[in-house]
Formats: structure tokens, sequence, C-alpha cells
């Protein structure tokens, strides 16, 4: 098996490549054309299981602001990112919000959270 | 009037690093002016991931950057008025400004430190031929709407110019649940950086168009569709070639320019190749005392060298100030 990718972990945008016995059994000693190792896991991770993370906004009440910018704890597979912004787009949260904060706990049973990446001040209507 | 050590004029990641590392050089008196409701500049708008890999050697979302600056400007009790607009920087380093809750201000300044950020170019800088509909937006004003206000400017969206802007808004549409037909890029290679092709366009089989641009927008009262047609070497639409998409909404992701209006105003002398005022290595202008650092200065790929820029700022208005 061989696969290209353009990583998507920092700016530099490293050409990779991929060469393996199977695809369901690829090690990070099968890249090569990365420059550093998040390179490596993430061609890695484009074979087996690719993964995103989700930033969006979240309906708050209780604030000023009608929203509030919310992201994945960590990366969310992607095959479920449009599952996941339903659900984000289901919820309403209550301010005041702190950076961190858990929005939706364990979100469509992955594991991940989805959390405030703002201070939204409670003030206001 | 008012007197200050330091007048920062912009609270963007610019104006803030710039004030942080004047008061850690010993600057006491330092006074931020904000036009907006809040701190933060454009990051508050820009939700994605990507920003502090080098500063804070993690992943920041552009709200988490700027309130990890909030924080410090906070902590260390450097005062700021939003809300407020500067309308002139006269001689003297005497600059003339207004807001809503202090009125008509007059403040000296020791030192001023330029940190103003850029605006986006508009249809009026690309002359597309056409109607004059509704639908029609910078990345940037819809990135507003969906970001902060909540608003989908519309359904089915053209986006020409694949600056990152355009890039990023052609993801977050599609996760809204609008439909991005194309990005229509003038240049045979995309504007934006690599992994936001791949992770914003190729992610969601969003067609990238290089080589193409638009050549005529459609629709009386809002945006019906736009012609799109290939492009020769010269950039010039090659006949034959057109195409017509349809479409509610046009996103421009066209360029970013400096936003220099009081600078020019104040007679400070301006690159005519990046738009910002010309500055020495210690990113001093042409008035003395007056430095500027950020989008103001040139249009920068990463926030990250904003604030490296605005901490050299920084650090020489504090020295200016000290007198040497």
């Amino acid at each position: 098996m061989e696969k290209e990718f353009i990583c998507i972990v920092c700016p530099k945008g490293c050409a990779l490549k991929v060469t393996a016995v199977s695809e369901s059994d690829v090690k990070t000693s099968d890249v090569t054309g990365h420059q550093c190792k998040r390179g490596a896991s993430y061609a890695v991770n484009e074979c087996i299981n690719p993964v995103r993370m989700l930033t969006t906004t979240v309906r708050v009440t209780g604030s000023r602001q009608q929203l509030a910018p919310v992201k994945s704890s960590s990366p969310l597979p992607k095959a479920l990112l449009h599952e996941c912004m339903a659900a984000v787009n289901d919820c309403t949260a209550k301010t005041p919000l702190k950076v961190g904060d858990i929005i939706i706990k364990n979100i469509l049973g992955t594991g991940i959270d989805i959390i405030s990446t703002s201070n939204s001040s409670g003030a206001g209507r | 009037m008012r007197e200050v050590q330091l007048l920062v004029i912009g609270g963007g990641p610019a104006g803030m690093a710039a004030a942080v590392e004047a008061r850690k050089q010993g600057v006491e008196d330092i006074l931020i002016l904000e036009r907006e409701d809040s701190l933060g500049g454009i990051l508050q708008q820009c939700i994605h991931t990507g920003f502090g890999l080098q500063i804070f050697k993690e992943e920041l979302t552009g709200p988490e950057y700027a309130c990890r600056y909030i924080d410090m400007v906070h902590k260390m009790n450097i005062s700021y008025i939003t809300g407020a607009t500067v309308l002139s920087i006269k001689s003297g380093r005497m600059v003339e400004a207004i807001s809503p809750t202090d009125g008509f201000m007059r403040i000296r300044a020791g030192a001023v430190i330029l940190a103003m950020g850029c605006r986006e170019r508009t249809r009026g800088s690309l002359n597309i031929p056409g109607t004059r509909p509704a639908g029609i937006y910078t990345a940037g004003t819809a990135q507003k709407f969906v970001n902060i206000n909540g608003y989908l400017p519309g359904r089915n969206v053209v986006i020409l110019g694949s600056g990152d802007i355009g890039l990023i808004m052609a993801r977050r549409l599609t996760l809204e649940g609008a439909a991005v037909k194309m990005v229509c890029e003038i240049m045979p290679k995309p504007g934006g950086l690599t992994r936001n092709v791949v992770q914003c366009l190729q992610d969601f089989n969003i067609p990238l168009k290089l080589s193409h641009t638009i050549v005529e927008i459609h629709g009386r009262n809002r945006i019906e569709g736009v012609t799109v047609a290939a492009v020769d070497e010269c950039k010039q639409p090659a006949p034959g070639t057109e195409e017509f998409v349809a479409c509610d909404t046009l996103l421009l992701s066209v360029g970013l320019i400096p936003e220099n209006e009081i600078t020019r105003e104040a007679g400070i002398d301006i690159d005519p190749l990046t738009a910002g005022p010309v500055v020495d290595k210690k990113m001093q202008t042409s008035m003395p005392g007056v430095f500027a650092c950020g989008n103001v200065v040139h249009v920068h790929d990463l926030v990250d060298n904003v604030t490296l820029q605005a901490e050299l700022a920084g650090t020489s208005a504090a020295g200016f100030v000290a007198g040497h």
C-alpha cells in the first residue's frame, strides 16, 4: 500500500508518503517526508482513523453575546464531524463561561468533550 | 488634556503584546485605545485552531490566544478604553480620540505604538462587472456574522480568492449547513496555507478552481449566480471558458490592506509596496517616538510573528520613553 498526504499539523505542510505492507498495519517507521514526529503520527492516523479538531460556536444565554466559541478537547473522528456539529447546535450553554469549561461531556460517546475557548461574562441581557 | 507615557492604538494581538512588553521593560503609564467593545481584535472571530505554536508551544484557537494576552493586560494593570476611535495624530504625539464613555479626548503621549491591524479588500478594488445585488461579503465579514452574531449569510456559496480566511470560511459554512459550490483562485496556486487547502477544502470535497476568476455577477435584489471563467498566463479571462454557477452568496477573500488612514494623515511615510508605514529596525516610523507593529506594518501569515514584532516595538518604545 502506498499513500500520500500533506501534513496539516503545522503551517509547514510537509509532503508525507506512507509505504506499508497492509492498510491495517501502518507504523510511524513506514512514513517518509516528515520533518517532525508529529508528522509521522499524523500520517499513521490518516491511514487508520483520520481525526480533526472541531471548532464551532454554541448558543449562550445570560450574556450580551449570542454565541460562545468552543472546540473539541482533542481531535474527533473525521466521519463524526457533522453529527457532532448537530449535537453542539442543539445545545445552549449558560454564561458565565471560562476557557476550558465543559459544554458537552463525552460527545457522541467518543470520550472527547466540547469545551469553551473564551471567557464569556454573564453580564448584560 | 491627558498625558500618558505610552499610548497604544489598537487592542488586538499586536497592541496587547506591545503594551505587555513595554510594561515588562518598566513603562508604568500605558493606555490602549480599542475600537471594538472588547480587547482581542480579529482573533475573537477566528475560532479555528492554529495559533500560538511558536509563542506558547501549543495549538490554540484565536479567542484562547487573545485570552492569554487579555489576562496579562489585566494582571499588569495596563489601562485600556474600549469603543474608542482615534481621530488623528498631531505633531508632538498629541492624539485625538473619541469614545462613548470618555467623550472627546486629547492625549499627549511620550511614545505612540500604531497597532491598528488591517482591513479586507472589497469588490470595489476588484472591478468585477455585473449587477450590484445583496449577498456579496468579504470573507471576514461573513466570519463575524457566523462566529460572533450567529447568522448564516447564505445557503449556496461561491468563494473568490483562496486566502486563508476564504478557506477557513469554506469549512465553517459547510459545517453550519451551507453548500460551498467552489473556491475560485485567479493564480495557478492557492493563496492560503497548504494545510488549509487540505483540511478546509479536500476534507469536504469542495472544488478549488485554480487559474479561474469571476467575470460577471448576476441578480437584481439578491445575487443569483456568477459567471466563472478560466484565465490565461496574463490573468485575462479566456473566451469560451465561461460557466454560470448559481449561488445566493459570494464571499471575497482577495487580500488584506494595512489600515493606515490616521498614519497617512499624520504625515508619516508610507511604503507603497506594503501600504504600511516605513519603519526602521526598531519599528520606529518616520515620526520620532511613533512606532508600529503587526498587520498595520505589513500583513502577517501567523499571529505568532505579529506578537514577536510587537514585542520589539514595545521594547523600542520603552527605550524611547526612558530617553535612550
